[in-house]
């Protein structure tokens, strides 16, 4: 219908509209266990493995909750200015359908754990908050596969059971781009207080976005329809767009928008409505009887807000005011709680027995170095140490394909390695050579320079004898410089470079070259 | 107000109970006589009482975070009406995607 | 006097002494199960090989010494909606009539540790949804009093299988008075523990917040017996409570050796300090004559061991068989959502999509009862009906335990009859829901308020049908309508 419509004239009817979005966000928790059973949520798993009587809703089984989910609920609601609420209970929701055992999803209803929060978003330099209506803490479905061989659908319910936290939104967001800007901010949060790890691909964050239109300046929020089967971010940017012009195109043709589900197939750009006999829906929410409510205490509220660290946005103003880093190298420090963590520790922002996920990291077991550690931090290099993060540890980790978690060496060293080169202990080529075989072997950057001789040259009697050796050699080379080519002593060092390995210091060297050429 | 043929089929559909065109007008009436005698709860005066949601005072009846063991599959998948080898097969459905 | 008229009690000495073995023991009331259950229709499961190979395994363990536990060797039955490894667990359902679990509910797990052996598994109305076993997939279960009756449901399977000595005890499960009116109906003891004192895990669910596990028995201590063996805290049942409790049959022995040796004195004083109450509404014109008279008479006795009995007024009963309904229906249509012949159970073999699947599948595996109870369920919390309905329930809930924690406060026992009348004849009342629910009204408020009850014989109609007389107490005071029941029945025999 839109293309035979020329872009000026789409544009005039986008114009003429306001768009107000709502989200429900589903993040799936990353509990070692499922949320009512003890079965893994490992991801991954051969079909039906990580399955219990308990999550296939067999007679006679029950839930039991599991404490973690709870806690990790009640910190997103402390990363988004949540209110908690301190009575909270468990809502039975009813369905059939082939990917939910119990044929009801335990969820909550009128108690959330968390509601009317915030979260503030940077839309074209300006500050917006986005409301956050409710979060609440819920289960998984399965998941159902199309069988390529008999074409019927099977069930694999390894899913079933995995704890989510749905995330709802106020209609407070006006177009894709701020949509997507606030996923992508609500998924690194997420992410820093380590409730999720919010993998698209793997389906442990999935959106539906609920879309209504109105006339510029009208009061009132238009019909709204919701569409589902968004898996990528650029896939719900499309579905925000299209469903806009396609609700715009709708009133524009005199029709009314219908209040419904609608389906987005990401290949052919279109969504379809979703309404059938089978999407009739009449959830009958009731209070599970099966699980007693949960009442929280001071201390344990209290226990779990200190539990959750600081924001990235917190960690982003304090890397540009303290440590004086430009905006760039902030925005991209704190692009994952990971890095992050890992910048802090190597500026010894951060001890790194304070948190998680570090004891995989290898360390040098000789005490000997462990001293220095402290007095290194003190006089870091801080942009030197974000230059060489942003550098060449985000190249190898691209390059290989692998995760900042991946990464075997302690963070501590990157800052010796920069002091090392600083102080002059090791020139800047070196320090690559060593910053690659510390990366491969985890090992203290001061052990690889001892035991490969690396550290610069700087001994006068044994750079004055490199010197004369490459003069004797090279006497064409020396007369051509003699008579005005400067190319030639370029060549000269290039070869005292060699001779030395590189670890000649570079002004030592050109000093003598110069003069031992000069007394000839 | 009686229990209408409609209403009575919608619940057929929402609860997935067939009922048969000429058991209709039966399992209507029974159904009407059973909510009008549950009506008389409707003299009660609950203006200011809280619904009893719970039957015991006990709460955050938690489970630790730890990994047991899951099911084998073939035990697990043993009452299984249709199923392969790792997967239950779902009658009915064609797949959408 | 033949073996299946022994107690648990007076068994579990025979095999400590060993007057007889376990496997002896076993293979008799398998015989028994034989000869007898033709005519009374109590099994659904009958595990004769399983049973003969535990009553060896179990003899080797006594004999080495490992079971202390008086249930040791003791050959018992489950209602068939119990949970039961390796065990077909049908809930007398066409729908779950080929579905064998692959665990055990807790209840089992503990009575195996005390040594039981189970003989099969037992009759009920389908899913628990009824009051005379008439709503089974598989038969109609007699009444061993009169055949020619109902045994009461919905464990009638239970009750018949004790009355009829075919197991020497069984559990049964308690949803709005399925423990206890079939035990009255059969003439023998059932109690329906406080709701969380026992753990729910394993038992099919019908009702979630009303349904407990317990036992039918031939006498009070072989139920307090049983009842320490299965009560407790469990992790899989967050609904269990942890709740410290006497060992009950020691209580009832220690009680016994009081009121055997002490003088006459003493013994007309053993129950002072009881304060029980009689609802009005228990024994008004609603209720049969003999009825009445038999817990009338019942009052007396106890007034005889010390007790004080006195008559008040109870308005609310007014309500709770539609509190009890409505409720139940609703929790009823969601743990029945499960049945879709996907993951277990009935499948229906022709269908044209997803939504006739179902509703086919559900159509052909449940009984008419349980659709009714499902559709009924789906009506009072659909929108629209919710708050009318279900909300209110909840409401009247609140009030109905209101009323019953107050008359508490003053009583330590309330007593009444079981139900209004006694067994009545199969098919009398299958064609009336209501009137078939109706008969449920002295059961369900205990239900409601989730408060323990037992249900002993106290007489016979004129008829010669047996009366059941209902001890309530408060919540996790088992003990007390256990001593007070134990007591009645030691006066009844004399």
């Amino acid at each position: 219908m839109s293309v035979n419509l020329d872009k000026a004239k789409l544009d005039y009817l986008r114009e003429k509209y306001e768009v107000a979005i709502g989200l429900e966000v589903h993040a799936e928790l990353s509990t070692k266990t499922k949320i009512f059973c003890s079965c893994t949520t490992e991801f991954g798993g051969s079909p039906n493995t990580h399955c219990c009587p308990i999550c296939m809703g067999m007679p006679g089984t029950l839930p039991v909750l599991n404490k973690k989910v709870v806690e990790y609920g009640m910190k997103a609601g402390y990363a988004t200015n949540c209110k908690i609420l301190n009575f909270t209970k468990q809502d039975r929701k009813n369905y059939f359908y082939p990917d939910l055992p119990k044929g009801y999803q335990i969820s909550q209803y009128d108690l959330p754990i968390c509601r009317e929060g915030y979260v503030e978003i940077d839309v074209q330099g300006r500050r917006k908050k986005i409301r956050i209506t409710r979060i609440h803490i819920e289960e998984d479905a399965g998941k159902l596969v199309h069988d390529e061989l008999t074409h019927r659908t099977i069930a694999d319910y390894n899913r079933a059971g995995v704890p989510l936290i749905e995330i709802v939104t106020e209609p407070d967001l006006s177009s894709a781009e701020e949509t997507i800007i606030f996923l992508e901010k609500l998924k690194s949060i997420l992410q820093f207080i380590d409730v999720s790890d919010c993998k698209m691909q793997e389906g442990s964050l999935r959106a539906d976005v609920n879309i209504s239109i109105r006339p510029k300046g009208s009061k009132n929020l238009g019909t709204r329809t919701e569409t589902k089967n968004l898996n990528s971010f650029k896939s719900i940017s499309r579905a925000i767009e299209a469903e806009i012009m396609r609700q715009i195109m709708e009133v524009e043709n005199g029709r009314e928008i219908i209040q419904e589900t609608r389906r987005w197939d990401d290949e052919k750009g279109v969504s379809y409505s979703m309404r059938s006999k089978e999407e009739e829906h009449d959830y009958r929410y009731f209070p599970e009887p099966d699980l007693p409510p949960v009442i929280f205490n001071e201390v344990w509220m209290e226990r779990v807000k200190s539990s959750v660290p600081e924001l990235p946005e917190a960690r982003k103003k304090k890397y540009m005011k303290k440590y004086n880093l430009p905006e760039y190298d902030a925005d991209i420090l704190t692009s994952s709680r990971e890095l992050s963590d890992f910048f802090e520790e190597a500026i010894g922002e951060k001890s790194r027995t304070a948190d998680r996920k570090t004891e995989g990291r290898g360390e040098s077991k000789t005490g000997k170095y462990e001293n220095n550690i402290a007095e290194v931090a003190t006089t870091v290099n801080v942009k030197a140490i974000s230059n060489w993060i942003m550098g060449d540890l985000l190249r190898i980790l691209k390059d290989r394909n692998i995760e900042i978690s991946d990464v075997t060496f302690s963070p501590k060293y990157l800052a010796k390695l920069v002091t090392m080169i600083d102080k002059g202990v090791i020139n800047a080529n070196t320090g690559k050579k060593v910053f690659e075989k510390m990366f491969d072997s985890g090992k203290d950057p001061e052990i690889i320079v001892k035991e490969e001789c690396l550290e610069i040259i700087t001994d006068e009697s044994y750079l004055l004898e490199i010197v004369k050796k490459v003069v004797e050699q090279n006497p064409k080379s020396v007369a051509d410089y003699k008579n005005g080519k400067e190319k030639s002593f370029s060549f000269l060092m290039g070869q005292l470079m060699k001779e030395t390995k590189g670890k000649a210091d570079p002004q030592l060297a050109r000093k003598y070259l110069i003069d031992v050429i000069n007394t000839l | 107000m009686k229990i209408s043929k409609e209403i009575i089929l919608k619940l057929s559909d929402l609860a997935r109970v067939k009922i048969d065109e000429k058991d209709v007008e039966r399992i209507t009436n029974d159904i009407d006589k059973i909510l009008r005698y549950m009506d008389k709860l409707s003299e009660l005066d609950t203006s200011q009482i809280e619904p009893m949601e719970y039957l015991n005072l006990s709460s955050n009846v938690l489970r630790e975070d730890e990994v047991r063991e899951s099911y084998d599959r073939d035990r697990l998948l043993a009452c299984v009406p249709e199923r392969n080898e790792e997967y239950v097969i779902v009658p009915g459905l064609t797949f959408e995607q | 006097m033949e073996l299946y008229q022994y107690t648990i009690h007076e068994l579990s000495r025979m095999i400590k002494l060993k007057e007889i073995g376990v496997y002896e023991l076993t293979k008799y009331f398998l015989n028994r199960i034989k000869e007898k259950d033709s005519k009374i229709g109590a099994y659904i499961t009958i595990t004769e090989e399983e049973a003969l190979k535990r009553a060896e395994e179990v003899q080797k363990g006594i004999d080495r010494g490992e079971f202390n536990s008086l249930l040791a060797g003791i050959p018992m039955a489950l209602k068939d909606n119990i949970c039961t490894m390796g065990i077909p667990t049908t809930c007398a359902s066409r729908m779950l009539s080929n579905f064998v679990p692959p665990y055990n509910a807790t209840v089992v797990e503990k009575l195996y540790q005390n040594g039981a052996v189970l003989l099969g598994k037992l009759n009920m109305d389908e899913f628990a949804m009824g009051s005379s076993t008439e709503s089974s997939y598989f038969k109609i279960t007699k009444n061993p009093v009169d055949p020619e009756r109902v045994p009461g449901g919905s464990s009638g399977g239970s009750a018949a299988a004790v009355a009829a000595g075919e197991a020497v005890y069984a559990l049964g499960s308690d949803t709005g008075g399925s423990i206890r009116q079939p035990a009255s109906y059969c003439g023998v003891v059932g109690l329906k523990p406080t709701y969380g004192a026992v753990s729910r895990f394993g038992l099919v669910a019908y009702a979630s917040s009303f349904d407990q596990i317990g036992p039918i028995t031939k006498d009070v201590l072989d139920c307090a017996i049983v009842f320490n063996a299965i009560a407790g805290k469990d992790e899989f049942d967050a609904t269990s409570s942890d709740f410290k409790h006497p060992d009950y049959a020691e209580e009832l022995n220690n009680l016994y050796n009081r009121y055997c040796c002490e003088n006459e004195c003493i013994k007309s004083g053993i129950l002072k300090g009881i304060k029980i109450g009689i609802p009005r509404e228990f024994i008004d014109d609603g209720v049969d004559e003999d009825v009445r008279k038999a817990i009338l008479k019942a009052a007396k006795i106890f007034e005889s061991l010390g007790a004080e009995c006195e008559e008040f007024s109870l308005p609310i009963m007014e309500y709770v068989i539609p509190t009890y309904y409505i409720i139940a229906f609703a929790e009823a249509s969601s743990n029945l959502a499960r049945y879709d012949g996907i993951k277990f159970g009935y499948r229906a073999e022709k269908f044209e999509d997803l939504m006739d699947f179902y509703k086919t599948t559900r159509s052909e595996g449940f009984g008419i009862e349980v659709k009714r109870r499902i559709l009924l369920g789906t009506y009072v919390l659909s929108s629209g009906y919710y708050d009318a309905y279900y909300k209110k329930a909840l409401k009247a809930r609140t009030l109905i335990s209101r009323d019953f924690n107050k008359a508490f406060e003053k009583y330590n026992v309330i007593m009444g009859p079981v139900t209004p009348d006694t067994a009545f004849k199969i098919g009398e009342k299958t064609d009336d829901p209501i009137k078939m629910y109706m008969g449920d009204i002295f059961t369900v408020p205990v239900n409601i308020v989730g408060l323990p009850a037992i249900s002993i014989p106290c007489g016979k109609d004129r008829n010669n049908l047996p009366i059941g007389l209902q001890l309530i107490g408060k919540h996790f005071d088992e003990k007390t309508i256990l001593k007070a029941a134990f007591l009645f029945e030691k006066v009844v025999l004399e």
